[in-house]
């Protein structure tokens, strides 16, 4: 290191109080005879004046922080309408096998080999599920836990993420009192899968139930096939909470920055986008994606005694890039 | 109730425990967001998902690190999504003034060193002039200088020694100032002026 690269050092250590004594001398020393120096100090310091003016929080920004965290919430916690049974596992696996092939619908390619999931947060939600006897009742677990979900993006985007955890993963345990009067709520096993998989949403291209991909419809895309046996933890209510969706041909590959499926709701609330489709009691929304559509558009639902759930692996693309997000609305299933 | 107690609530899931560390870290975030994206639309947008990710992910933090380091290693990741999102964006940027919204294109001529620095445009001069320096250095400035973490928080999040952290900062530091009197946005000492005037800058 050069003198002035040392000098220079010091006199940024010096903003952030780190030098010792013995530097501080040194540094006052050469200060005194080093106009250049003196000078980078002062703008050094202005410069931190400036990163720290005026950066008070909007009003109602923490607002609008928990009621998306509540939202989220709520969807986690979407709740089975029959009690929770306990199928053996390989009646749960050929259960889970024949949903998925229902999700995919008519005139879709197999693509058992082909699927990729890595949706970290919600993996880590279907794994709490699964070593128990609650069960939570989101879509994609289906395809993830019948064994199709690839392991290797989710190990990738852990280690982006820069903090492998090796450890068991503490599966949520949201009590009934904490879910807004819910009855059953997901219940947390314990279970010992790669922690990698939960803690890749930490990540900033894993997380937000937008980076799943169905690679299976993507031609040329990288497939990944579940790693071993071990992953095939089909729910148990999984026959009982899924709806038979079928996405329109038209819809198939749309990227999409969230799909959402209401269900149990008898008569359709007035929704805020382009309807695209209507079919098998189904009806497609396209809406806008931004936070405030999103969520008044489940509040809508909501309060149409419909329940929303989050819906993937159905041939949509998910890209947190897009302009919009798609609504599944069924009134007849 | 102090943060670690509050941790362990919100790992398992007490939402009212989570609000807690928002309030504890939502400034912070908010003000890293800010001086990265150089909107405060944007800047909430992302402060929003910050929080979002963090309570998705939280039962698996494990605390081998301490909280801010992983909630600010998210905020940065963030940060670079947004960033070259924003590049791939066109040439306009909404300009959002307290209520006002205007749109004009990007300035292309920086203002003479006696052109007053608004206050109004402050976050976006920060912000144009951050992308300007690597993504290496301008990290390390927004870990420092507007999360205000410590030398062995940064080391932890960016994977580099204490040692790296203070060289680092001290060529990030060197290299903004270098880009700010470019754009005429530091009230020049007079040193400055002369080295400026020398053809330094």
């Amino acid at each position: 290191m050069s003198d002035e690269e040392y000098f220079e050092q010091l006199v940024s250590s010096s903003l952030d109080g780190t030098l010792t004594e013995s530097e501080r001398e040194k540094l006052d020393a050469h200060l005194a005879e080093c106009p250049s120096c003196a000078a980078l100090k002062q703008d050094l310091e202005q410069m931190r004046a400036l990163f720290a003016a005026e950066a008070e929080l909007p009003a109602g920004l923490h607002d609008s922080i928990m009621q998306r965290v509540r939202q989220e919430e709520r969807l986690r916690v979407v709740q089975p309408e029959k009690p929770v049974r306990r199928l053996p596992v390989l009646t749960m696996v050929a259960a889970a096998a024949v949903v998925v092939l229902v999700v995919l619908g008519g005139g879709l390619m197999p693509a058992f080999s082909t699927v990729s999931s890595t949706n970290a947060a919600d993996t880590a939600t279907a794994d709490a599920g699964a070593g128990s006897d609650g069960a939570g009742q989101m879509i994609r677990s289906a395809a993830e836990d019948a064994g199709l979900a690839g392991g290797g993006e989710e190990a990738a985007a852990a280690e982006e993420s820069g903090q492998p955890e090796n450890g068991a993963v503490q599966p949520r345990v949201t009590a009934p009192e904490e879910s807004d009067g819910s009855t059953a709520g997901q219940s947390g096993g314990t279970q010992a899968s790669g922690g990698e998989t939960t803690d890749a949403a930490a990540d900033g291209s894993a997380a937000d139930g937008q980076s799943k991909v169905w690679a299976g419809l993507q031609p040329g895309t990288q497939a990944e096939t579940g790693d071993s046996g071990q992953n095939a933890h089909p729910e148990a209510t999984l026959a009982d909470a899924l709806p038979s969706i079928t996405i329109p041909d038209a819809l198939r590959g749309s990227h999409v920055a969230h799909s959402y499926l209401a269900t149990g709701g008898a008569e359709m609330p007035d929704i805020n986008g382009d309807l695209l489709y209507t079919g098998d009691g189904v009806s497609w929304f396209s809406l806008e994606n931004s936070m405030t559509t999103l969520q008044e558009t489940l509040q809508t639902l909501e309060n149409a005694g419909f329940t929303v759930t989050t819906l993937d692996e159905v041939g949509l693309i998910l890209d947190s890039k897009a302009t919009t997000w798609l609504l599944a609305v069924a009134t007849g299933v | 109730m102090d943060e670690k107690h509050i941790l362990t609530r919100a790992r398992r899931g007490d939402v009212d425990a989570f609000e807690e560390l928002v309030r504890l870290y939502e400034k912070r975030v908010y003000a890293v967001a800010l001086r990265s994206s150089g909107c405060p639309e944007d800047a909430a947008d992302i402060v929003q998902e910050v929080f979002l990710r963090a309570w998705r992910s939280i039962e698996s933090f494990r605390g081998d690190s301490g909280f801010s380091t992983w909630l600010f290693r998210i905020t940065m990741n963030l940060c670079v999504d947004h960033a070259r999102h924003k590049h791939a964006q066109p040439q306009t940027q909404p300009i959002v003034v307290g209520e006002e919204e205007t749109e004009r294109p990007i300035r292309d001529t920086a203002p003479t060193p006696e052109e007053h620095l608004d206050n109004r445009e402050l976050g976006r001069e920060l912000a144009a002039a951050l992308e300007e320096i690597s993504e290496e250095h301008r990290r390390i400035v927004l870990l420092r200088d507007v999360s205000g973490l410590s030398y062995t928080e940064i080391a932890e999040i960016l994977e580099i020694s204490e040692g790296t952290v203070k060289s680092r900062l001290s060529r990030a530091r060197i290299a903004l100032r270098k880009v700010l009197l470019r754009r005429g946005n530091l009230l020049l000492s007079a040193a400055s002026n002369q080295l400026k005037g020398g053809g330094d800058a």
